[in-house]
């Protein structure tokens, strides 16, 4: 059985953008651990030939007419942005 | 004043037998006379403002809404035009939506009055609303224990008379379970018959909005104001034209009495109240048996695997950049990032995250991820074959009854395996409610019916005819 160790939990803060101090690794590899063995059971299933479902609708290619709409106005969605110019939102540096 | 059934309370609004005003006085002063219970996050200011204005409408003959001047209360995570929507957790602390949800467009236009936003576990992720960012809500009947969650405060604002009925969300239960435990009806309805256009996605293939009523006439009642097809949400199917129910003749109904939610784990108490219905039931002539179905022993596992999956990927748009919370002294774009998600998201939306990030990472997709949606498949087959034979199926809502606040909360796993016998209607996407059937103490205690996909309007004459049978209220 799969199991989390220290620099997994490291890796997953990472990979997820979380920062978590060395202080609060353990407990949740613990976390992550139990669940994992609770998940673990699927393994058992014998799932040969077995499509996969992604969702319950049985939609596909929905569409509707391609005309513009009123909907919020730009400068409503700039100003949630907490830094933004007239016509952009701005952040900080990426180098 | 809310203890009436939805549509007489409409009707005295238009008969000028109450006003509108008095009912939002009512649920105002409601909210604030049981404050302790935490069940509100934030109030609407402008609700006495919309009252008066259905008022006049009335006075000066105008055509009025199906819901004209009802007060009702929305899960924090419906988007509210200009009113605080937080989906009580930090990272949308300040967070004022430009527009609102479809739902709460349509019962506004039917006259509605949303007179505030209701507590739940921050980002609906939980079974109790302790994991709340704003606190956690108490439940009426006994403020030492939950109310259960995530939709724990729109539960505890009808249990509690603050309002008529209350919006929640349901992902894996979160509208059942707190029905359960404050001995309310909690309806979720066939997966896309309800909208979920700006509201806060949580699993976006389980996610189902829904009501929380007294009755399940009400549920009815809402249901046909809030379902149906949206060009804004392409999951959404065509709906019934008309939910209103009439209490089904129980005779010949093929019930299920699912052997899985009977068997081992169940409190006595609750187990002997589900049989007391079964015996009811069976003395007003229906068919009710035990039906065996062994994969929902794996149900809960594939939940923990699809949901987490979509919650991280939903979940990766608070950035710190575009709205929400913002950790203004990153140095950076990547510290935006880790600064804002860090102090933004609490431990259980950061574990669901991880997991979900890591049954979908390379190398662990198939064996997770994949294989989950696979046993989803066969999940879906088994109910399929088992509505080939039953009307309904039947079992407890919850193993147990309102836990003790701190019970659950040092070991996720725990509270987890609170979700174990609502899942499934979320994976299979078929309908299911939460009706009260008797109280162990002071502790209500729910029967959950599940219905075939689509089938919903048989569903609610079904559980209407058995909330009758049981005379809860």
């Amino acid at each position: 059985m799969a199991k989390f160790k220290a620099d997994d939990v490291k890796r997953l803060a990472n990979l997820s953008r979380i920062q978590i101090s060395d202080d609060q690794i353990s407990k949740y590899m613990d976390d992550l651990n139990a669940v994992l063995s609770y998940i673990d059971q699927l393994k058992e299933v014998d799932v040969d030939g077995v499509d996969p479902t992604s969702q319950v609708t049985g939609l596909e290619n929905v569409k509707r007419a391609d005309k513009p709409k009123k909907h919020v106005t730009k400068k409503k969605l700039l100003d949630l942005a907490p830094m933004h110019d007239d016509d952009y939102i701005k952040t900080p540096r990426v180098l | 004043m809310f203890n009436k059934d939805l549509s007489e309370l409409v009707k005295d609004v238009k008969d000028q037998k109450i006003t509108a005003t008095q009912l939002v006085e009512e649920s105002l002063a409601q909210i604030e006379k049981q404050k302790d219970l935490n069940a509100v996050i934030t109030i609407n200011n402008q609700a006495l403002d919309q009252a008066k204005k259905i008022d006049q409408d009335i006075a000066s003959g105008k055509e009025v809404g199906r819901l004209a001047g009802i007060p009702y209360i929305a899960k924090d995570n419906y988007l509210s035009e200009g009113l605080l929507t937080t989906a009580a957790s930090n990272i949308l602390g300040n967070f004022i939506p430009p527009y609102s949800a479809t739902v709460i467009k349509k019962l506004q236009d039917e006259g509605a009055i949303l007179v505030a936003k209701a507590n739940l576990d921050s980002f609906a992720h939980g079974s109790s609303t302790e994991n709340s960012d704003f606190g956690p809500s108490l439940n009426p009947h006994d403020k030492t224990r939950v109310p259960g969650g995530s939709s724990g405060g729109s539960a505890v604002a009808v249990a509690a008379g603050m309002t008529p009925f209350s919006l929640g969300s349901d992902t894996g239960g979160s509208i059942r379970l707190p029905a359960s435990f404050t001995g309310t009806v909690g309806y979720k309805p066939t997966y896309g018959l309800v909208s979920r256009y700006g509201v806060v996605a949580m699993a976006s293939s389980t996610d189902v909005m829904g009501p929380i009523t007294n009755t399940v006439a009400d549920s009815a009642y809402v249901m046909d104001v809030i379902a149906g097809q949206d060009p804004k949400d392409s999951t959404t199917i065509e709906s019934e034209k008309d939910f209103q129910i009439k209490a089904q003749e129980l005779k010949g109904q093929k019930i299920g009495l699912v052997k899985q939610y009977v068997s081992k784990g169940v409190d006595k108490p609750v187990k002997e109240a589900v049989f007391d219905v079964v015996d009811k039931l069976k003395a007003a002539g229906a068919l009710v048996e035990e039906v065996d179905l062994p994969i929902l022993d794996l149900a809960l596992a594939v939940y923990y695997i699809v949901m987490p999956a979509e919650v991280s990927s939903n979940l990766s748009r608070y950035d710190g950049i575009r709205y929400g919370f913002s950790d203004e002294q990153a140095k950076d774009l990547e510290g935006t990032y880790y600064q804002s998600r860090t102090q933004g998201f609490n431990d259980e939306v950061k574990r669901r995250i991880m997991l979900g990030t890591y049954v979908l990472s390379s190398g662990y997709y198939d064996a997770y991820y994949k294989r989950a949606q696979q046993v989803r498949s066969k999940l879906i087959q088994s109910f399929e074959d088992t509505f080939g034979s039953y009307d309904i199926l039947i079992g407890p809502t919850s193993p147990t009854t309102a836990f003790k606040l701190g019970q659950n909360t040092k070991d996720p796993l725990k509270m987890y395996l609170t979700d174990i016998m609502t899942v499934a209607a979320n994976l299979v996407g078929n309908p299911a409610i939460s009706i009260p059937i008797a109280k162990e103490g002071k502790l209500p205690i729910g029967l959950q019916l599940m219905g075939k996909q689509t089938a919903d309007r048989q569903l609610l004459n079904v559980a209407a005819a058995v909330e009758g049978l049981v005379e809860y209220r």
